[in-house]
């Protein structure tokens, strides 16, 4: 430019004669000007390299701009003075401002001068691409400079530690690119440590070559590199950090490499061997320095999408129809068609002049339009995007890959690469095991490994993508892993995936064929069908016209070339493409199919593949000729009638596919099983998150919501070697795949993660060994079209998850341990129910604030009056029993733990507490509804009002530990188990008061041991505000909507509910709420017994009882059931009848177990209340019975085995006690119900438990005298023992 | 209580139960074979495990021979492949008359946290041992001349790895025939059951009151 500049007064005056002003101005003509000058001088053309190049220098440059222009001139390029981005192809400069960079300059080319000077002294025209002063994609593809500069660094580092300094690292990256630039100037003047540089060179190629003291060898080149690198910065003396002296590290490497080529004794493959030294050599000191993230690192998910080849593949195919079938929506004129019946029109005009009467034949037979189905495939389309790139590649053999072509990188430590061979040869044995004698037909993915017998010669495990024509012609295949393919064809030249190139390309091509028709099902990124009949009929062309006007068209407009097959249908066409290919086009027409079909390889007809070709192989058939012969009925006999028949159709070119043009996804998914390498299974946990994350962003963008999940794991073989021989590749593996139904379709990442979890933790697998992670979501529903009674109903429950992921946010990061795995509880409960979701949090706001008022209301005097009533009542009630002091004051601490579990700082408090209750509450809703699915037979008979409190109040109880004990089942707690004792200062003095003294003084011991705790970690802000009994209660109110698939809970007696409150509800919680209670009296017309009350705690409470809600543990997602906790019922269905003391007072230690953890002091207390009982046999078996360790069932899938939700033998005892005491005679159903909850006890490997109970029952039913009875515990008992038969081989012992 | 440990390993856990569980089936091999007086009381000396006391064979061949098979056992067990040990009671003519079954299910380890000082186990540890000795109650008295022995129930291929290595370790495994794994009548006395993340096992007695009473 400024050169330019300089010489304009000088310019003006020639150009005045040319008389500008005609023609059109003064830039105008100026330009004119300087094109002619530039046409005439600079003397001889000495070659033309740069034929098609035009630059345009940007600033100060090394040559300057007038040499540039001088060389150009020479050697058949064109230099521009002005940037005219159309014109221009390359820009040259050594360094530009950022904002050039990022705004003026984004999309250009902009390269060193290097390139010119060097591209003249290799006498052809370089690629431009290592000498780009900036690259638009360092991301996504490193390329060879990066990975090689990357591992240097560390050496760097130590040789110029002195130079550097490390303030520059605010310097941007412009900046340190000029420095790069005029560093590698500076390396051009240095003309005599050029010379050495190439002496050594070569001598290292020489060894290299020789194979000897390889690594030696190597290492001492990346060394000596990194001393020239050295030296060169001392003399520029500047101060570098590592990102600097990386991109200097580039520059440098690749002008040594390149100017080794310009040396005439270096031919080119030695320059592609010092290359690949280099960056072996650079490589193989720090072989873990990333450029491989391995799964688990933060970025890796991202990184991985950014790389990894399928993921884009299988990204676009979808995007592309999407693509397609949005456009056919919005499009509606087709601009290219003009062109075509412009050619149709001078085509026939052509011929009418020529022959008329085939015009009219013509005219004739596109009156009849035939059915023509064109399939467009770009020509190996990675290779030719890749090749636009680098012209000096065409004509060679190229392949992409990822690998950078070095070769000669050790195997992977760890690895057994032997191993692998043998099992891909086994794998390969078996299916040709059946014909031995066809094995010459290779599999290029078998030989691939099969010549990789020598490994050490080169060992690349990197697959080839795409290969050119040339590559194809010397045997090198598409799939094949870069090692043999090297072999086969040495001077195979790797090019980097261009990613944003296919992108591009693809883009022309889809946005060219969309300007014809809609008829187009997207493939590929490089390949659709298109349906032509219509296009055809409209416009008159025949295929042929418009097939070459296509490509045409396509040529142009990207520099690839297509090739188009076209039939009659989907396989005659894809067919004609592959003879048509490369870069051609065949149209198969109607006559010649069955000739056509006669020479086709049978592998052509779509469902033949690897195994029906073998089967095919051994009938003799190899080509569709021979198939032909084979009759229909022969064919369907050996193949089945459906693949028979398409067989038999298929050899024949008949194809019934359509062109889908408008395709429904069926399942989402993103999987990954490159890199996968956990370390703990928080690595793992992290990792499903962030894939979850994936897969809800991928049905987000479709607009979809699946009701299916499914997690997909590659886990490493037991016997195979821990690492692989493909460079984190995932080597031999199990595949497991696993289903979870979800009651709701849903696209949130929370819910998908926490299923995918459950799914993972049911598996028991060592995170070690996971190879591959996918999550997959199916029966995919519309996220919008009606899904608006699903999104209200889940809107509530969302409250209860959003509020505690907000509370749990809002809670101070020194919340003491113990809070942790409540606040994940909860969460976890949230989520089991529905979705955590996150933007809902100001959503539910509203519902969280008014839980705050109802605690606070409830908190006033007269309910708390009320309440501490209630309490005593039930304290004279439990009098007479020994237990009920027990009881009593693990009423009271229940009560008080609710609250224990929330922050105490002030607002936050509330919040929590209350939070807490309903999701404690939501998650007993949803055990109860789970608990009704199983046993749904049964149904509540009518509550009694007259106990104000008992089973509500166990019911109520349980929830603090069981939602707690949830949280232990969830992977992301830190482990720690909780110890629901309150916090002392939670404990209400008031309520404490009131209390019997005895219990009091337990409370108070309790505490004062639990201060002398310091791994409590309690808070110690006391917190008197709120009455936590009342809150309590309140709690239980939340409107917890119906699932569509849980189904529906033991309902409160209708005239419990409030009305006002039902009104308060949304419509279809209302709808759900009355549909409930029509079903259950449906029910309860035949069914009784072995039910449930929920009696309203406070009669004078204004609430009224909504439907319970709890997670489904049948299910298998409640947590709970790991912790020993679990068995604390949940709200039990099968109370009812007045038995309350008894039930009580069983159901009490093992509650009070589960709660404190603290047996030892209890048990002997509970034994004496034992004692007042009528088992006095029993005694100390049942003392053993609560031992908190027994839990029935560890299966993660399965829920414990219970008795309509009992699970203790306690549990199960007075709910067989209500049982036979509160019917005459026993119903049939629940004889098999207790059956069958014997027969899944003896399965579950607890025969302990069924003895007790058939001992129990017997007892029972002996004392009853009742003959019905006695009959019904007979048949019981038969079927049990011919159970116990069959799986243990002997009876039962019945003492 | 436990909260700060951080989470154990799995397979520290499996290791741990699989530890537990070879010692805990020392002691009940001791135990049955005091209490159903297999060998005369004299030889057995009372100690304390699991804070109860136990009786334990001082008797050096006896020791060697449980030692051996509890290492076989555990071995199995190791491998994750041991479905049931039974120690069976049999006659002069090598009926079984009694078998005393612990069957192993895969412990969950989801459970880990819940038991970090193996307190609750221990527990139930114990009450193992105090049903072996309450058993003896329930159960008819054995004749005299009886002999015992050990069956693992495992899988074919762990057998058959067995069967390979049985030379070296010197305590040859052999497969039991059917005549001595099954008896005919035969009824269950359930024991005791426990589901811990180290352990899952229930224990029960088979018994065959007509083999006794012939």
């Amino acid at each position: 430019m400024s050169d330019s500049k300089k010489n304009q007064p000088e310019k003006k005056k020639r150009a005045q004669d040319d008389g500008w002003e005609e023609r059109g101005g003064y830039m105008a003509a100026k330009k004119q000007k300087l094109y002619d000058q530039f046409a005439d001088g600079g003397g001889t053309l000495k070659s033309n390299i740069f034929h098609g190049i035009v630059i345009h220098v940007d600033g100060y440059t090394k040559p300057s701009s007038d040499e540039l222009k001088k060389i150009m001139h020479q050697h058949g390029g064109h230099y521009e003075h002005f940037l005219y981005k159309r014109k221009v192809t390359h820009i040259i400069a050594t360094s530009l401002p950022n904002s050039k960079i990022t705004k003026g300059l984004k999309h250009c080319k902009v390269v060193k001068p290097e390139w010119i000077t060097e591209s003249v002294a290799a006498g052809r025209l370089l690629s431009y691409i290592p000498y780009q002063l900036y690259t638009g994609q360092t991301k996504l593809q490193q390329g060879l400079s990066a990975f090689a500069t990357e591992s240097s660094t560390k050496i760097c580092n130590s040789t110029i530690a002195g130079i550097c300094t490390k303030n520059s690292l605010s310097r941007n990256l412009a900046g340190d690119n000029s420095r790069s630039g005029n560093l590698a100037e500076k390396a051009d003047e240095e003309e005599e440590v050029d010379e050495e540089m190439k002496k050594r060179m070569e001598k290292i190629v020489k060894e290299v070559e020789s194979g000897s003291e390889e690594s030696d060898s190597d290492n001492e080149f990346g060394r000596y590199i990194v001393e020239e690198t050295g030296q060169k910065q001392a003399i520029l003396d500047d101060s570098l950090t590592n990102v600097s002296l990386d991109e200097i590290e580039a520059s440098t490497s690749c002008t040594l490499n390149n100017r080794s080529a310009a040396l005439p004794s270096v031919s080119l493959k030695v320059r592609t061997d010092a290359n690949e030294s280099v960056s072996n050599a650079m490589k193989s000191p720090s072989p873990n320095s990333k450029p491989h993230g391995r799964a688990g690192d933060p970025h890796y998910l991202s990184e991985f999408y950014n790389n990894s080849r399928l993921h884009h593949l299988s990204t676009w195919k979808s995007e592309w129809r999407e693509y397609v079938s949005k456009k056919s929506k919005d499009m509606t004129s087709f601009p290219g068609r003009q062109a075509l019946i412009k050619i149709v029109d001078e085509h026939a005009a052509d011929l009418e002049s020529r022959d008329m009467d085939y015009g009219g034949s013509m005219a004739a037979a596109s009156a009849k339009p035939e059915r023509v189905i064109m399939h467009v495939d770009m020509d190996c389309f990675f290779v030719s995007v890749g090749l636009r790139k680098r012209p000096d590649l065409i004509g060679k053999p190229v392949a992409v890959t990822h690998s950078k072509g070095q070769g000669k990188k050790g195997p992977v430590p760890g690895s057994d690469i032997e191993y692998e061979q043998r099992m891909w040869s086994i794998k390969k044995s078996k299916n040709t095991a059946t014909n031995p004698d066809q094995r010459s037909d290779p599999d290029p993915s078998v030989e691939g490994f099969g010549r990789k017998g020598n490994l050490d010669s080169f060992s690349s495990m990197s697959e080839i993508a795409s290969c050119s024509y040339e590559a194809r012609q010397a045997g090198v295949k598409n799939g094949m892993f870069m090692g043999p393919a090297k072999k086969l064809c040495p001077d195979l030249q790797t090019i980097p995936y261009d990613f944003d190139g296919y992108q591009e390309v693809s883009q022309i091509l889809y946005d060219t064929v969309l300007s014809f028709t809609h008829d187009i099902e997207a493939v590929s990124c490089d390949e659709m069908l298109v349906d032509c009949t219509d296009l055809l009929a409209a416009t008159g062309a025949n295929p042929g016209q418009f097939a070459s006007l296509l490509r045409r068209q396509i040529h142009q407009k990207t520099g690839c070339t297509a090739s188009a097959g076209m039939g009659g249908n989907v396989l005659l066409a894809k067919m004609a493409t592959k003879k048509a290919k490369p870069n051609g086009q065949f149209y198969l027409k109607g006559d010649d199919v069955m000739d056509f079909m006669k020479d086709q390889s049978v592998q052509n007809i779509p469902g033949v593949g690897w195994s029906m070709n073998r089967k095919l192989k051994l009938m003799g058939v190899t080509t569709c000729g021979q198939l032909q012969e084979i009759p229909q009925s022969t064919l369907q006999k050996e193949f089945g009638p459906k693949t028979g028949l398409s067989l038999y159709r298929g050899c024949r070119g008949q194809d019934d596919r359509q062109i889908k043009t408008n395709q429904e996804r069926k399942s989402v998914s993103a999987e990954v099983n490159y890199g996968i390498r956990f370390k703990s299974k928080m690595e793992a946990d992290k990792f499903i998150r962030d894939l979850s994350e994936e897969v809800h962003n991928r049905l987000h963008d479709i607009g979809m919501k699946g009701r299916t999940v499914t997690l997909k794991l590659m886990v490493r073989r037991e016997d195979a070697p821990l690492e692989t021989a493909k460079f984190m590749g995932h080597g031999i593996c199990n595949n497991i795949s696993k289903s979870s139904m979800l009651p709701l379709a849903t696209d949130e990442a929370n819910l998908i993660y926490q299923e995918c979890m459950t799914i993972l933790n049911g598996l028991r697998l060592n995170c070690s060994d996971l190879r591959g992670i996918g999550i997959q979501v199916q029966k995919l529903e519309s996220a919008t079209v009606g899904g608006s009674h699903q999104k209200k109903s889940q809107s509530i429950l969302n409250f209860t998850t959003s509020t505690k992921i907000s509370s749990t946010k809002a809670s101070p990061h020194k919340a003491s341990v113990s809070e942790t795995p409540k606040n994940n509880t909860i969460i976890k409960l949230g989520t089991s129910s529905t979705s955590a979701n996150h933007e809902s949090v100001g959503d539910t706001t509203s519902h969280k604030s008014k839980s705050v008022e109802t605690i606070s209301h409830i908190g006033t005097d007269p309910d708390e009056r009320h309440w501490t009533d209630t309490l005593i009542h039930l304290d004279r009630e439990v009098s007479p029993d020994k237990g009920s002091p027990e009881g009593a004051l693990e009423l009271h601490r229940h009560i008080e733990n609710a609250f224990s579990q929330s922050p105490n700082n002030g607002d936050i408090a509330h919040d929590e507490g209350g939070n807490f209750l309903e999701g404690a509450v939501c998650q007993d809703l949803l055990s109860e509804l789970s608990r009704r699915k199983t046993a749904n037979r049964f149904l509540p008979p009518l509550p009694t009002l007259d106990i104000p409190s008992t089973p509500e109040y166990k019911h109520l109880l349980n929830k603090p530990s069981t939602s707690s004990a949830a949280g232990q089942g969830t992977p992301t707690t830190n482990g720690a188990s909780v110890d629901y004792f309150p916090s002392p200062s939670q404990i209400d003095q008031d309520v404490l008061r009131e209390l019997p003294p005895e219990i009091r003084a337990q409370i108070e011991n309790e505490m004062q041991s639990l201060r002398r705790e310091p791994r409590q970690a309690r808070q110690k802000v006391p917190n008197y505000s709120e009455e936590p009994g009342c809150s309590h209660w309140t709690s239980t109110e939340p409107p917890a909507s119906p699932r569509t698939s849980a189904p529906i809970v033991p309902l409160p007696d209708l005239s419990q509910l409030d009305e006002s409150c039902l009104n308060a509800l949304p419509d279809d919680m209302q709808k759900e709420i009355k549909e409930a209670y029509q079903n259950q009296q449906k029910q309860q017309q035949s069914l009784q017994c072995l039910s449930t009350v929920l009696k309203s705690p406070q009669k004078t409470s204004p609430k009224g009882k909504s439907p319970r809600k709890t997670s489904p543990h049948n299910k298998g997602r409640s947590p709970g059931k790991h912790s020993p906790q679990f068995k604390v019922p949940r709200g039990r269905p099968g109370r009812g009848r007045p038995k309350k003391l008894e039930f009580r007072q069983r159901g009490q230690p093992t509650i009070f177990s589960a709660v404190t953890g603290r047996q030892e002091t209890i048990l002997s207390d509970f034994a004496s209340s034992e004692a007042s009982l009528p088992e006095i046999s029993e005694k100390n078996i049942d003392k053993e019975e609560n031992d908190p360790v027994r839990v029935k069932s560890m299966e993660m899938d399965t829920a414990p085995v219970n008795l309509c939700g009992a699970v203790t033998i306690a549990e199960v005892r007075s709910l067989l006690k209500e049982w036979i005491q509160s019917s005459p005679e026993p119903e049939e159903d629940d004889e098999e119900v207790v059956t069958s909850y014997l027969q899944n006890l003896i399965m579950d490997k607890n025969l302990e438990q069924v003895d007790l109970v058939i001992k129990f029952l017997k007892r029972h039913i002996q004392r009853i005298e009742n003959s019905n009875w006695e009959t019904s515990f007979e048949k019981i008992v038969t079927d049990v023992q011919s159970f116990m038969k069959t799986y243990h081989g002997a009876e039962l012992k019945i003492c | 209580m436990i909260k700060e440990l951080n989470g154990m390993a799995e397979s520290e856990a499996t290791q741990i139960g699989l530890d537990i569980f070879s010692e805990f089936l020392e002691v009940a091999i001791h135990s049955i074979l005091y209490n159903r007086e297999l060998y005369p009381a004299g030889v057995f000396e009372r100690r304390k495990k699991y804070n109860v006391p136990v009786q334990i064979c001082v008797h050096p061949e006896v020791n060697q021979y449980i030692t051996q098979v509890v290492n076989g056992i555990s071995e199995f067990n190791s491998s994750n492949q041991l479905e049931k040990v039974a120690l069976v009671v049999c006659n002069k003519e090598l009926q079984p008359l009694e078998k005393f079954i612990l069957e192993i299910n895969k412990p969950d380890m989801a459970q880990t946290q819940t038991d970090r000082y193996l307190y609750q186990l221990e527990q139930s540890l114990r009450s193992f041992l105090l049903k072996i000795n309450m058993a003896d109650s329930l159960l008819t008295p054995l004749p005299a001349d009886c002999t015992w022995t050990v069956h693992a129930t495992t899988s074919e291929s762990a057998a058959a790895k067995r069967f390979d290595t049985n030379l070296e370790n010197n305590f040859p495994w052999l497969e039991a025939s059917e005549k001595e794994t099954t008896m005919d009548n035969a009824s269950i006395l359930p024991l005791k059951s426990t589901t811990s993340p180290y352990i899952n096992m229930q224990m029960y007695v088979e018994e065959s009151k007509e083999c006794k009473d012939s």
